[in-house]
This record gives C-alpha cells, sequence and structure tokens, in this order.
C-alpha cells in the first residue's frame, strides 16, 4: 500500500524531463528548485555539515548529464537521492577521515534556532532535534527520508542502497529511541 | 496505553504527516488514528518533528540552479537535441573506416611502388631514403604535392633530370608516394572531422560518469 508508482506520485517531474529533453532549459531549473532542499536535508542527516550545498549543486549536475541513463523504474527524487548519497561517500571517502561527520556540533543546534530561542516552541524543538541526532546516520537518514519526504520504504532502501526490511526496521528503531531519548 | 495492533495504518503515519496519501487514504488513517491511542500519540510526535527535521541546512536553490546550467553548459553538455541520432554516428564510424582503409591501401601500394619511382625519374641520381621536406629547392612543393625530385646536390650534376611532382590532389599517381608521404596524407585525413558539422557532436559525460542502470552516481 505504501509502494506506489512513480508515475503517480510524480507526472510534473516525468513532464520537467521531457521538456529539458526537448530542450527547455527552464525545465531543469525547477526540477533543481524542486528536489534541492530535499536533497540537502538528506545529505545533512547522513552527517555532512560544510559542503551541503555543494553536494547538491554536484548530484543535480551528475543527473543531468546523465539523465540518459534514468529510465523512470523509480523517482526521479529517489535517483536524486542515490546519487547525492554516492557523490557524498565519494566525498567522504576522499576526505580519508576515519570518522566521517556523524556528531553534530554544539553550536549547531542552537544557531539554527536563534530566532526561536526562548520560546516553548524553540526548547521544545531543540529537544527534537537533539534525539534525532542521537540516531546513527543510518537510522537519522532513514527516518528524515519518511517523515520529511513521506517515501516509502521501497524507495527509500533504494536511495540509501539498503533494503525494504531493514529500512522499516531502522525507522521503527529510530521512532523507538526518539521517545526514549524525549522521554528521559 | 493500548498498543496498535494495525501496522499497516501504523507504517502510514509518515506519509500522513508528510501529506503523500491519496484523499481515501487519507481518511482511513485518520479514523485508524482516532481510535488508536498508540498512533495518535505517534502521529503527535511525528507533526513536533517533521518541522524540526525540515529546516534543513540553508541552501540557495536558485543559485544552485545557476551553477549547473553554467557547469552543463562549459562542459559542452548539448541542452538541446541531447541524443546524437544513431545515423550520425554510423556516418562517423563510416568515415573512419573508410579512411583508414584508404590510407592502409596506400600504405601498401606505395610501399612496393617506391623503388620504380627512382628508377624512372631519377636515373642515376640518388634517391633519398626519406623524403624529407627541402627547403632549398629551387620548386617549393604546393600543400598538395609531394615532390619526389633528387636533393639538391644531385641535381646539380645532372641538371638534364626533370623534377617530378605528384599531384595527390588529382588523386593520380599516389602510387608514387613513398611510405611517409602516405602516413602524412593519411594523419591529415584522420585529423579531419568526421562528423558533418551541422549534427550534434556525440554525447560526452561532462563528470565522466558511468551509471549502472538506476543506481547512478559515484563509485559503488
Amino acid at each position: 500500500m505504501t509502494d506506489h508508482s512513480p508515475s503517480e506520485l510524480a507526472p510534473d517531474d516525468v513532464a520537467l524531463i521531457a521538456r529539458w529533453r526537448g530542450g527547455e532549459e527552464r525545465a531543469a531549473t525547477l526540477l533543481v528548485e524542486r528536489h534541492a532542499q530535499g536533497i540537502a536535508r538528506f545529505i545533512a542527516s547522513l552527517g555532512e555539515r560544510d559542503d551541503v550545498e555543494e553536494v547538491v549543486q554536484d548530484t543535480f549536475v551528475r543527473a543531468f548529464g546523465s539523465l540518459d541513463s534514468f529510465r523512470g523504474e523509480s523517482t526521479f527524487r529517489t535517483w536524486l537521492l542515490t546519487i547525492a548519497r554516492n557523490l557524498l561517500r565519494d566525498r567522504q571517502r576522499g576526505r580519508k577521515r576515519a570518522k566521517l561527520h556523524v556528531e553534530i556540533q554544539d553550536g549547531d543546534i542552537v544557531s539554527s534556532s536563534d530566532a526561536l530561542e526562548g520560546t516553548v516552541a524553540a526548547e521544545t524543538e531543540q529537544r527534537l532535534r537533539a534525539a534525532v541526532e542521537t540516531l546513527s546516520p543510518m537510522q537519522r537518514s532513514i527516518f528524515t527520508l519518511r517523515v520529511t519526504e513521506g517515501l516509502s520504504y521501497k524507495e527509500i532502501a533504494i536511495a540509501v542502497g539498503s533494503t525494504e526490511g531493514a529500512a522499516r526496521v531502522h525507522y521503527h528503531n529510530a521512532m523507538r529511541a526518539i521517545r526514549e531519548k524525549i522521554d528521559e | 496505553m493500548s498498543e496498535c495492533t494495525n501496522g499497516e495504518m501504523r507504517d502510514l503515519l509518515p506519509e500522513l504527516v508528510s501529506g503523500r496519501l491519496g484523499a481515501e487514504m487519507q481518511l482511513e488513517v485518520e479514523a485508524h488514528v482516532a481510535e488508536c491511542e498508540e498512533c495518535a500519540e505517534e502521529l503527535e510526535l511525528l507533526r513536533a518533528l517533521r518541522p524540526a527535521l525540515m529546516r534543513g541546512p540553508a541552501i540557495d536553490a536558485a543559485k544552485i540552479a545557476a551553477a549547473v546550467r553554467a557547469q552543463l553548459l562549459a562542459s559542452s553538455q548539448p541542452v538541446r537535441g541531447r541524443a546524437a541520432p544513431m545515423w550520425s554516428l554510423r556516418i562517423a564510424a563510416a568515415a573512419i573506416l573508410a579512411v583508414g582503409a584508404i590510407g592502409i591501401a596506400y600504405a601498401l601500394r606505395g610501399r612496393s611502388a617506391t623503388p620504380e619511382v627512382a628508377v624512372t625519374h631519377a636515373p642515376g641520381a640518388q634517391m633519398p631514403d626519406l623524403p624529407v621536406p627541402d627547403s632549398s629547392r629551387t620548386a617549393p612543393a604546393p600543400v598538395q604535392q609531394v615532390a619526389v625530385a633528387p636533393p639538391q646536390a644531385a641535381s646539380t650534376s645532372t641538371p638534364s633530370v626533370p623534377t617530378t611532382v605528384a599531384s595527390v590532389g588529382a588523386l593520380d599517381n599516389l602510387s608514387d608516394l613513398s611510405d611517409d608521404d602516405v602516413r602524412t596524407l593519411t594523419a591529415s585525413l584522420n585529423g579531419m572531422s568526421a562528423v558533418p558539422s551541422g549534427e550534434p557532436a556525440p554525447e560526452i559525460d561532462p563528470l565522466g560518469a558511468t551509471l549502472d542502470d538506476q543506481s547512478a552516481g559515484g563509485t559503488r
């Protein structure tokens, strides 16, 4: 029931891709503007802090440069997420760091909530974000994709390079971990 | 709190929060949530989490879009008429093969004909092993002509020996060409564009990416 046909969910993407293939450059811009933020959230959920925008840009450059290999078997968004993940992995390997950027830096939560600081809403959001940050990168990325993008487990499995069953387990473990953290 | 016994409905809570459910399914899930305490609590938590998660890193999508377009243009990725038609690729391949075949054929013919040229046109004169262009010749060779005259010293001693010039442009006497002449000619032919100028060049991946099926991206 949660597995939706790509054409049902993203007919606009398919149409925009066709328009871009037909030479309409504006279609590419629309696709970028539509998906860039979601890609950025996904990249951040995987632990990237410094070069999110650059990875997003590289993702679209590679996607448009390889669009002929996109056969529409997954949604365009899922395909973009897959490219983003692979690019990020290559980038992190290139850094040759033993530990990936998984820990959130102390200042991040506070700085992103500055505008709401002092309010109850800000405190609640900060607590929730802190709970999410305790998740493993895999749990966090799957949970983020599920809650922000509403992706099915099948789509998530493609995006993160896992299985549908594993994605489901990661999601539920993440939910349980967040609950426990909040209840502390 | 009563535990949820309908895992299917519970699984759809994220879709409900993100607005990805159809109208009918949305009503069904909402009806379940109204009766399920655990799902109601989870839905409340998801609705609280979503804004926090949505507040991702600040990026400028318009700027990214402009940069992407610039990179695609800079990498010669054709935006219009993206895929080169198969027939144009076939023409290009056929042209390259034809040029190569002609070059090989004349190279073979030229190799066997070289001694004949020396006997016919320069009796008693020393033919050079290689027809190295000599700028001191009295009659400079045009671009499309290959001079096979003997060296200057030989000409001086035997002024009656005519200077022989093989015309390449007319494609006659090509058998008079030596191996190096043929190689030079073949190289210049190979250097010519084999794709009609009005056709788009074969598509080139700007980043040199090779993508396996739908799992595109970097190395897997």
